[in-house]
C-alpha cells in the first residue's frame, strides 16, 4: 500500500517536469503507471483503476502525438491522490470523477487502443516532384530491382503457405516485403504501387492477427497483386529507362484493392485460435476466453488479441509471443555482395588470359634452357595460384539453380489450376550450381517443358484414378553434375509419349514417310521439330506446335544435349545435358597443314585413318568415306578454309566424326595434336557472323586457334551441293 | 548537433537504407554505417563505438524492438541514442518501443525536416 504512495509522488514530479516530446522520460512514466495499475488491482477500487488506466492511455496518446495537452495528467495524478489517501484512511469520498474521466478520455475508452483510422484516407504529405534529380533516379533504379527481387521471393512463401497455411513464419515473410514497397514508394511518390502494397500488407496484417483464415482465395488475390505490383514496377522501370517524367501510367488498380478490402471485410474469424494457443500456454482459462469471444461479438471491429489485452487477460507480450510461438527455424541469411556481372566477366576472361601467360612463360625457351631450381619452384607456385585463382573465378559466375526452379513452382501451380489437374512439384538439386549467364538461357526451354508436362503429360483426375494412379500428378525437378556438365531432368508421371500419335502425324505432315523404320529416340525426337503437336486441343499453355523446337535450339545454343525417356502410363522425362559455363569448351586440338582448330570434343563420336576402299565418290552427294558401315559424307577442312592441308588423298589423313542434331560427318584433316580446355573469345563484332568458326581461344603457346562450330560447317556443306 | 558522429542505420531493404543514409548527409553527418537487421546491427555495434542507433522496425532474424531490448540491456550500449522507425497505423509498436527505452521514434513516410527535428531532440 506505501508502494502506491511512493510510486504517485513519484508520477507527480515526473508529470510536473516532464517536457514535450521527451520520449524516454514519457516511456519511464508509461512503465511508472503499468506498474501503479498492477499494485492498484489489490485496492480493489473501481475508480482508481479506471483512472490509472485512463491515464496511461492519455499518455500514450501524448507519446503519439494526438495530443499536446498535458493538464488532464497532471490533474489525473491529483486526483489518484487524493483518492489514494481517503482509501488510505478508510474513508469513504464521494466527490465526482466523470469529469477528469472524461478529460482523460474514458469514455471513448472503446476506440482508444485501437489502430489507426483507414489509410487509404489519407493523402501522401510529400508533394509531387516535377524533376528527378540524378540521385532520385539511382534510388528509384534500386527500388525497381529490390522490390522485384521481394516479390519472387513472396511467390514462393505463398506457394508454401498453400500448404500450410498456419505457418506464421511465412506469413510474416510475405508480410514483410509489402510493408517494405509500401514504405519505400510512399517516400518514392509511386502512389499506386504504395496503395496497392498498402492494402495488400492491410490483407496480410488481418491474416497474421489470426482474423482472416488464408483460404485458396485469400492466396489467389494475393498472387495477383504481386503480379500488377509487378507490371507497375516495370512500368516504373520502363519510364526511367525513357526518361519519362510521369513514372506511373494511369492504370485502374481500383477493382483489384475494392476486391482486397472486400476480402478482409469477409475474412473468416478465425479469431479463437489465438486464444486457444493462449489457452495452451496456461496465460489464459478456457472460460475468460469464451468471456471475450462472447466480447468479440458485440465489438465485430476488435481484435481478440486486443481485447485480452485491454482486459488484462493477457500481457501485449504474451500476445506476441502466441502470434511469433509457430516460427520455425529462421531462415540463413547468406553473406552477399552485389557486383556488376560485366565486371566478373572481365574478370572471368583476365584470368584465362593469366592462365594462358603463365603457360607462354613456362614454355619460353629461353626459361626452359635455364637450369634453376629456384625458379621452376616460383613458377610452380605462380601455375598453383594462377589455377587457383581461375577456378574461383569461375565459381563466381555460377549461381544455384534454385531460383529458377522456383520460378516454376508458381507456373506449375497457374498451370494446373487453368487446366484442372492436381499437379505437385518436387525438386531435388536446387543447390547444384550453374553459370549464370546459363541460367538465364535455360529459363524459358524449362518453361516450355513444364507446360508440355501439365498439358500433355499429367491427365486429369478422374484418368488418373481410373488408371490407379495417384488423383495429383508429380513433376519432378532435378540437377545434378555428371562429369563437366550439369545434368537437368523433368519428370512426370502422366501418361507418356503416344509413339504411335506422334509417328502418325509425321508422316500426315510429310516428316517421315510411310515405311520408316525409326528407333525409338529418333520417335520421341521428333517432336523437336518445328510445327509439330500432337496435342488434340488447342489450349492457352501449350498444343500449338510452337516450343519443342524452341526448348530445342534453345539447348542446342548452350552446347547442350536433350534427350527423352518414356513409358506409357507411367510418364516421361526430360534430359538436358549442359557444360557448366559457357566461357570455357573442353576441345580436341587438331592440325591441318600449319593451321591448328579445336573441335568441341563433345561433337566428336570416333576418329580412324581411312583405308583406300573406304573412299568414294558419290554423283550429286561428293564424296563419302564408310563409317561403319554406313555412308558419311567427308568434309575436306583443308579446302573449307583454303588452306594447304599434307594430305591430299583421304587415305594419308584423318578423319574425324562429328555429330550434330543426329546427323553425322566425317572431317579430313592431318593430325589430332590433343585435348585442352580453352577459354572462348568472341572473333569480335566484325566476324561474328562468319559461318563455321564458334570463336578463338589462345592456346598454350599463346597462339590463336579457331573453335570450329560444327553445326555451321555441315551448313556450309549442305549449300555447297 | 555534433555531425562527425557515429550512426548505424539498420534496415532490411537496401533502398530505405539508402533513402535513410541521404537524408542523414543532407543533415550534415558523414559517419554513417548500415546494417541490414538487428543481428548484423549487434555485431557492428560490438565492432565498433556508435553515437545514434536509427533502426527499422520490421525486419527478419532481428526485428528493431528486438534490437531496442538487446541495446538497453546491454551495459556498454544502453545509454546509446536509439531512434525506431516504424510504418504509419502501428501504434502498438510505438508504444511498446517507448516502453522499451526508445529515445524517439519517426513514422514513415518522413521527411528530412522530420528526421532532423528528432535528432535535434534526441542529440541536445
Amino acid at each position: 500500500m506505501e508502494q502506491i504512495k511512493v510510486d504517485l509522488e513519484k508520477l507527480a514530479l515526473q508529470v510536473v517536469t516532464l517536457e514535450p516530446g521527451d520520449i524516454p522520460a514519457m516511456g519511464e512514466m508509461l512503465n511508472a503507471f503499468s506498474a501503479l495499475e498492477e499494485k492498484a488491482e489489490r485496492l480493489e477500487d473501481q475508480t482508481f483503476l479506471n483512472i490509472t488506466h485512463s491515464q496511461k492511455v492519455y499518455l500514450e496518446k501524448i507519446i503519439l502525438a494526438e495530443t499536446g495537452d498535458m493538464g488532464p495528467l497532471e490533474d489525473g495524478i491529483t486526483t489518484l491522490q487524493t483518492i489514494w489517501r481517503a482509501i488510505n484512511n478508510n474513508e469513504t469520498y464521494s466527490f465526482d470523477t466523470t469529469h477528469i474521466l472524461k478529460r482523460l478520455g474514458f469514455f471513448q475508452n472503446e476506440e482508444a487502443g485501437k489502430s489507426a483510422p483507414n489509410q487509404t484516407e489519407r493523402a501522401i504529405q510529400q508533394p509531387a516532384k516535377d524533376e528527378w534529380t540524378q540521385e532520385d533516379i539511382q534510388i528509384l533504379k534500386d527500388f525497381v530491382i529490390e522490390a522485384l527481387e521481394n516479390l519472387e521471393q513472396i511467390e514462393i512463401h505463398l506457394i508454401n503457405l498453400e500448404q500450410d497455411p498456419d505457418d506464421q513464419e511465412t506469413i510474416n515473410a510475405i508480410f514483410r516485403p509489402f510493408h517494405t514497397i509500401k514504405g519505400v514508394s510512399g517516400f518514392l511518390n509511386l502512389n499506386h504501387i504504395n496503395r496497392l502494397a498498402h492494402s495488400t500488407e492491410n490483407l496480410l496484417d488481418s491474416a497474421r492477427q489470426g482474423e482472416c483464415r488464408i483460404t485458396n482465395a485469400v492466396i489467389d488475390i494475393v498472387l495477383e497483386s504481386v503480379d500488377t505490383l509487378k507490371q507497375l514496377i516495370h512500368g516504373v522501370e520502363k519510364a526511367l529507362a525513357s526518361g519519362e517524367k510521369e513514372l506511373e501510367k494511369n492504370s485502374d488498380i481500383e477493382p483489384l484493392i475494392n476486391k482486397i478490402e472486400a476480402t478482409i471485410r469477409h475474412a473468416d474469424k478465425a479469431g479463437k485460435r489465438l486464444g486457444e494457443i493462449l489457452v495452451g500456454k496456461g496465460t489464459l482459462k478456457e472460460e475468460e476466453l469464451n468471456q471475450v469471444l462472447k466480447k468479440q461479438e458485440t465489438m465485430p471491429d476488435k481484435k481478440i488479441g486486443e481485447i485480452l489485452i485491454e482486459k488484462k487477460k493477457a500481457k501485449p507480450k504474451e500476445v506476441i509471443s502466441a502470434l511469433r510461438d509457430q516460427k520455425g527455424n529462421q531462415r540463413l541469411l547468406e553473406r552477399q555482395v552485389k557486383v556488376d556481372t560485366a565486371k566478373l566477366d572481365n574478370l572471368v576472361d583476365l584470368t584465362g588470359e593469366l592462365v594462358i601467360s603463365q603457360a607462354m612463360l613456362r614454355q619460353n625457351n629461353l626459361i626452359k634452357s635455364l637450369n634453376d631450381q629456384q625458379l621452376y619452384q616460383n613458377l610452380n607456385q605462380l601455375t598453383q595460384i594462377v589455377s587457383g585463382l581461375q577456378k574461383i573465378a569461375m565459381s563466381m559466375r555460377m549461381v544455384p539453380i534454385k531460383s529458377t526452379f522456383h520460378k516454376m513452382v508458381r507456373l506449375v501451380r497457374d498451370l494446373a489450376r487453368n487446366s484442372g489437374k492436381e499437379v505437385g512439384l518436387e525438386m531435388v538439386g536446387e543447390d547444384t550450381e550453374i553459370d549464370r549467364n546459363v541460367v538465364e538461357e535455360l529459363y524459358e526451354p524449362l518453361v516450355h517443358m513444364i507446360r508440355n508436362a501439365v498439358d500433355h503429360g499429367i491427365e486429369l483426375p478422374q484418368e488418373r484414378l481410373k488408371a490407379e494412379k495417384e488423383a495429383k500428378g508429380i513433376i519432378r525437378l532435378r540437377a545434378y553434375h555428371k562429369g563437366g556438365n550439369i545434368v537437368i531432368e523433368i519428370e512426370d508421371d502422366g501418361r507418356g509419349l503416344n509413339k504411335e500419335r506422334i509417328l502418325e502425324k509425321a508422316i500426315a505432315i510429310h516428316l517421315i514417310s510411310k515405311d520408316a523404320k525409326l528407333s525409338e529416340a529418333e520417335i520421341y525426337d521428333l517432336i523437336f521439330h518445328p510445327g509439330f503437336s500432337t496435342a488434340a486441343k488447342i489450349t492457352a499453355v501449350s498444343g500449338r506446335g510452337v516450343g519443342m523446337d524452341v526448348v530445342k535450339k534453345g539447348i542446342e545454343k548452350l552446347r547442350g544435349r536433350l534427350d527423352i525417356r518414356s513409358a506409357p502410363g507411367q510418364g516421361s522425362t526430360v534430359v538436358i545435358s549442359l557444360p557448366l559455363t559457357l566461357a570455357i569448351i573442353e576441345g580436341m586440338i587438331v592440325r591441318v597443314g600449319t593451321q591448328r582448330y579445336i573441335l568441341p570434343t563433345m561433337a566428336i563420336l570416333e576418329s580412324f585413318k581411312p583405308r583406300k576402299h573406304d573412299y568414294y565418290t558419290i554423283k550429286g552427294k561428293g564424296e563419302m568415306v564408310m563409317v561403319r558401315g554406313d555412308l558419311t559424307p567427308l568434309i575436306r577442312l583443308d579446302r573449307m578454309f583454303g588452306v594447304q592441308g599434307d594430305s591430299k588423298n583421304p587415305w594419308d589423313g584423318l578423319v574425324v566424326v562429328v555429330e550434330n542434331k543426329n546427323e553425322k560427318r566425317g572431317l579430313l584433316l592431318d593430325e589430332l595434336l590433343g585435348q585442352e580446355e580453352v577459354v572462348i573469345k568472341s572473333l569480335g563484332e566484325a566476324l561474328k557472323n562468319i559461318k563455321g568458326m564458334a570463336g578463338g581461344a589462345i592456346l598454350g603457346d599463346g597462339k590463336v586457334g579457331l573453335i570450329l562450330d560444327i553445326a555451321g560447317l555441315f551448313e556450309i556443306l549442305q549449300k555447297n551441293y | 548537433m555534433d555531425l562527425s558522429i557515429n550512426i548505424l542505420v539498420v534496415d532490411d531493404f537496401a533502398t530505405m537504407r539508402r533513402i535513410m543514409k541521404n537524408i542523414l548527409k543532407q543533415i550534415g553527418f558523414t559517419n554513417i554505417i548500415e546494417a541490414d537487421d538487428g543481428t548484423t546491427a549487434m555485431s557492428e555495434l560490438k565492432k565498433k563505438k556508435f553515437d545514434l542507433i536509427i533502426s527499422d522496425w520490421n525486419m527478419p532474424n532481428m526485428p528493431g524492438i528486438e534490437l531496442l531490448k538487446a541495446v538497453r540491456s546491454n551495459n556498454d550500449l544502453k545509454s546509446i541514442p536509439f531512434l525506431m522507425v516504424t510504418a504509419e497505423a502501428q501504434k502498438q509498436n510505438v508504444i511498446e518501443a517507448v516502453q522499451a527505452g526508445v529515445s524517439n521514434y519517426v513514422v514513415k513516410p518522413f521527411t528530412a525536416e522530420a528526421i532532423s527535428e528528432k535528432l535535434e531532440k534526441i542529440l541536445h
